[in-house]
């Protein structure tokens, strides 16, 4: 396939990804893929993708793209100003949501986020680059996947096309005065994640055990895909706890020596070391993946149960707004 | 060039080990599987193993809302190395729907699912009936994967510090690792990074005071009471004893990792790294 789009100028960090290598952990390799799965997920819909096509993750900062061929694209996640420049100058803004029709000669322009983090654009069709061990996703840290194994840079010409669409022409015409958005993005009152006991919470020192749930933490600017260090209230065991190695998720809060949690995330290596005191739940990991650094959250002890009843409406809300949204335009 | 083998005709494979008391009363068998030529390297790999039902469940806690974690218990550390990896092998076998990933560590088991197509209950049962019947038992091979390894002084700068805590000559520890059969416990740390036990206990010597900076890939090392090689360029803090020009973890092979958890690994002396394999240390 010829090229689409050519990047004019790169943002702060962005990558290629799908859903990852989840059946390669047992060989260290981690699962990565889309932090934010559910607008990955999203964006793949609105233009006729499976959930396993690859999108663009772009994170704080978006790229300048020129674009050569017509194409039915969508954008989702935090907001970044999107804008389309048409080939006569002509400027308005790219709606979030929705498929989008991208005419050869215009350029999409990206900016900084002004809520959440990152950003997912889709292609109809999918961006291609070569599957590398079942995925097209970018692993930045052993250089594997993705665009040459690394973020883009200003000059890379991106190709797409490897999924076979239909429906995306007709319903990016289709596509006025509507979008779909499915959460609601970190917001500077406060976001709230809730979270699973981990096998060690139980170890922590009744202080610490009740400071987790009341006190706010903040994500530091050490984080990246693999993890987020937080600052909190320092958190301690009633007495060491050593344990060896074993598995953890994307999700899984640890807590090191030093009192401070480590919030995995989708770059996190299939096994850790240090003891773990609670998992994030899986319908909150997507809110977890706007979170930028400086954002504050406080934490909520749930169950098993509200975790499943959370994901199973996620699910089907989504469903909903994916059938809503393939809807013809006269019947919506 | 490795020995010829007097077991099975190919390799020097003469340490078949009767992994029978750990799964049972079933047969020993052995044989080559399989021996490659991995970047003009020969290793080899060979089947030496039994089978039998797991002697005991596991503990299951959870890991999250989409993830199990199975926990054993034995007295010996070889013992709960043969539970851990029995399990993993008969819920691999049993290919039970919504299950995303099986995943190692030292005495436990992950099991990863897709929690909007089965619950953490559902897959708990599942998982407790996989173990406990009778219908798991499946007769799977150990590989023996032999792997050539240049214990030269210039790939080998802290062979010297290891044999003085051994309390032997840097001969006799080489000697001594070569006839040692290692298992893989779990792969983790990077892609493809073998956590090896059985060292000999003469060779555990604490992790370095100062991690390194850079680790050549191919680097044997020892630390902590366990044995492992960096597949790739990496900081690292085990003591540096050897490098192998063998790479365990590769993108452009079919199958990328060499070694998997469960296999074992055997060393054997090369004089030299060749430079024709030199490209990629």
């Amino acid at each position: 396939m010829s090229v689409v789009a050519r990047v004019i100028r790169s943002g702060l960090m962005t990558t290629v990804q799908d859903l990852g290598r989840p059946g390669t952990r047992h060989l260290g390799i981690p699962c990565g893929g889309a932090m934010d799965r559910l607008s990955h997920r999203l964006a793949n819909r609105l233009v006729g993708n499976p959930d396993t096509a690859a999108t663009l993750e772009m994170t704080l900062a978006g790229e300048v793209l020129q674009w050569f061929q017509d194409s039915v694209i969508a954008v989702t996640g935090a907001d970044m100003a999107a804008e389309i420049q048409g080939p006569g100058e002509r400027r308005e803004a790219c709606p979030q949501g929705r498929p989008v029709s991208v005419t050869a000669g215009s350029v999409l322009k990206f900016g900084v986020a002004r809520r959440g983090c990152r950003t997912y654009l889709s292609i109809a069709g999918g961006w291609d680059v070569p599957v590398v061990i079942g995925s097209r996703s970018t692993l930045l840290r052993s250089e594997l996947g993705g665009f040459n194994g690394r973020a883009l840079h200003a000059g890379d010409e991106l190709r797409g096309g490897p999924h076979e669409v239909e429906l995306a022409r007709k319903s990016a015409e289709a596509a006025t005065g509507w979008f779909v958005r499915l959460q609601d993005l970190p917001s500077a009152a406060g976001t709230q994640l809730r979270f699973l006991p981990g096998t060690h919470f139980g170890l922590l020192n009744v202080e610490s055990q009740r400071v987790t749930e009341q006190a706010g933490f903040v994500v530091r600017s050490e984080s990246d895909r693999m993890g987020y260090r937080l600052s909190g209230p320092p958190l301690c065991f009633r007495e060491p706890c050593q344990i060896r190695s074993e598995a953890v998720v994307s999700g899984t809060l640890q807590l090191p020596p030093d009192g401070q949690l480590l919030m995995l995330m989708a770059d996190c290596a299939p096994t850790g070391g240090y003891p773990r005191i609670g998992h994030i739940i899986s319908a909150d990991l997507s809110l977890a993946a706007q979170l930028k650094p400086g954002d504050r959250f406080t934490l909520r002890k749930v169950s098993q149960e509200m975790a499943l009843d959370a994901a199973v409406l996620q699910e089907r809300q989504f469903a909903a707004a994916v059938r809503l949204a393939m809807l013809p335009a006269c019947s919506r | 060039m490795p020995e010829l083998c007097t077991t099975c005709s190919l390799a020097g494979c003469g340490l078949r080990v009767g992994l029978s008391k750990y799964f049972g009363k079933e047969a020993v068998f052995g044989g080559v599987l399989t021996a490659g030529d991995a970047d003009g390297v020969r290793w080899q790999m060979h089947a030496t193993g039994s089978f039998g039902t797991p002697t005991s469940q596991p503990e299951i806690s959870a890991l999250g809302d989409s993830s199990l974690l199975l926990s054993w218990t034995a007295d010996d550390d070889r013992e709960l190395a043969a539970l851990v990896c029995r399990g993993m092998q008969c819920l691999r076998a049993a290919g039970i729907p919504g299950v995303t990933g099986i995943v190692p560590g030292f005495a436990s088991l992950a099991v990863h699912f897709d929690l909007v197509r089965v619950s953490v209950s559902q897959m708990q049962r599942v998982i407790s009936e996989q173990l406990g019947g009778t219908s798991s038992v499946i007769p799977v091979p150990v590989r023996r994967i032999r792997i050539p390894v240049c214990f030269d002084a210039s790939v080998s700068p802290d062979l010297g510090e290891v044999s003085q805590f051994a309390g032997r000559s840097v001969r006799q520890c080489v000697d001594l690792l070569c006839r040692t059969v290692f298992s893989v416990r779990m792969i983790g740390f990077s892609p493809g990074f073998p956590y090896l036990t059985g060292l000999p206990e003469c060779l555990a010597i604490p992790r370095r005071s100062t991690p390194r900076v850079k680790v050549p890939a191919g680097s044997l090392a020892v630390g902590g009471g366990q044995a492992g090689i960096y597949p790739e360029e990496s900081p690292g803090g085990w003591h540096l004893i050897g490098r192998t020009n063998v790479k365990l973890f590769d993108v452009k092979r079919d199958v990328p990792c060499l070694l998997e958890p469960g296999d074992e690994v055997q060393l054997f002396e090369i004089a030299t790294l060749t430079p024709e394999c030199g490209n990629h240390l």
